[in-house]
């Protein structure tokens, strides 16, 4: 089987590389649609004289630098360089926010993980204050009474086996309304308007 | 890590896509480190997650489990705004990695796990490299739980929990999301500690 799709024309633009559609004969010459964007720091020195098949393997997609490395290799995306490992985690409900002195408080419900070298049970949950400067810029419109955040202490390992403590903060981005959802509940609220006479 | 099967468009599924539909930040999206996009595949790296899709499947994964309730959120609203996505499994993942303080321990757990009698004539000095274990259900989904063990480098194992749903037709991804993600978590944390030498 001849897993082949295509072949495509690499064009270099600073950091972003993009494929143009063309055949084994013809990769050389005319460039015609675009077929897709690579960023050029997982590519080795890309030039515009290389070739690149996109191939499909069962239901994964590798586009193939012959001879050298491939282009998408899993491994050296995922490759972890640093470990972590939570010390305290924390799902919290924001209670009031006062922007005015500058914080909110909230209530925390222990989401500790399973520690495996001990019996440590989770902790009852707890009322807190949190400066509104300790939360990401882009989130800081998210806080408001009733919204839902995540809080974590965890220690970071580098890869020179540096220990850094590391707090974070992410507030949760809530399912939106769906059109159906929201249409449902209009038909609701009128059927229910109809019943009580409104 | 969760994996999904069905069908999926992957040129939706740019940052900026996200962004738009206050899924992540902005300057996450901006920050992202996009690998491909294309009809056939879409690949990127936000500082927290990695995605993967192709035409019959997602990937979502985070080397930070601190951020895996994020994950399930983001999960859960994008499939909230594609709700006619057809899925038809589902695999949610949790990796574990763990290193023995001497050979003698490390060799004593592959023993256990794998009892070297039935191998003493068939191999030469047999060590346990991979064990796969499936069992049933203990909720009323359809699927199973696969754990996986396996040897990663000397005196190093990594323990991979797949809990695998069949979605049923009257149920979304976002709902069995909902349900299921928290219990998951806490069931794998729970087998992993059974399967652990006291």
């Amino acid at each position: 089987m001849n897993n082949t799709l295509d072949y495509f024309v690499p064009k270099v633009e600073g950091k972003r590389v993009t494929f143009s559609r063309g055949t084994r004969d013809t990769f050389n010459s005319q460039v015609s649609n675009e077929v897709a964007i690579v960023n050029a720091a997982t590519l080795e020195e890309p030039t515009e004289r290389e070739s690149f098949q996109l191939h499909k393997n069962l239901s994964t997609y590798r586009v193939n630098r012959a001879p050298k490395v491939p282009v998408f290799d899993r491994a050296s995306i995922q490759a972890p360089t640093s470990t972590s490992k939570i010390i305290s985690f924390w799902e919290g409900y924001v209670n009031a926010v006062y922007q005015d002195q500058g914080y909110f408080s909230a209530t925390l419900i222990d989401l500790k993980q399973a520690d495996f070298n001990s019996e440590s049970e989770r902790e009852p949950d707890h009322q807190a204050e949190f400066d509104i400067a300790e939360v990401s810029e882009f989130d800081r419109d998210l806080i408001v009474p009733g919204a839902v955040f995540y809080w974590s202490i965890t220690y970071i390992t580098s890869v020179s086996r540096q220990i850094n403590t590391n707090s974070d903060i992410r507030f949760r981005r809530l399912p939106l309304w769906t059109k159906f959802e929201l249409d449902a509940a209009h038909a609701s609220s009128e059927s229910l308007a109809k019943l009580f006479g409104i | 890590m969760v994996v999904l099967v069905g069908k999926f468009n992957p040129q939706i599924f740019q940052p900026s896509w996200f962004a738009r539909h206050n899924l992540i930040p902005g300057p996450e999206a901006d920050a992202a480190q996009l690998t491909v996009v294309h009809p056939e595949i879409s690949d990127f790296s936000l500082d927290w997650c990695h995605l993967n899709v192709s035409p019959e499947r997602l990937t979502l994964d985070s080397q930070r489990p601190e951020r895996y309730p994020p994950l399930f959120d983001l999960l859960i609203s994008t499939f909230n705004l594609l709700s006619h996505t057809p899925i038809t499994q589902v695999g949610l993942n949790k990796v574990y990695e763990f290193k023995f303080s001497n050979m003698k321990e490390w060799h004593a757990y592959g023993h256990k796990l794998a009892p070297k009698e039935p191998w003493a004539k068939a191999l030469t000095d047999p060590g346990m490299a991979a064990l796969q274990m499936r069992g049933s259900r203990t909720d009323d989904k359809k699927g199973f739980i696969t754990v996986d063990i396996r040897t990663t480098a000397t005196q190093q194992m990594r323990i991979n929990v797949n809990d695998h749903f069949e979605l049923g037709e009257s149920e979304t991804i976002s709902e069995l999301l909902e349900k299921n993600s928290k219990r998951t978590i806490e069931q794998s944390d729970r087998i992993v500690k059974e399967l652990l030498p006291s």
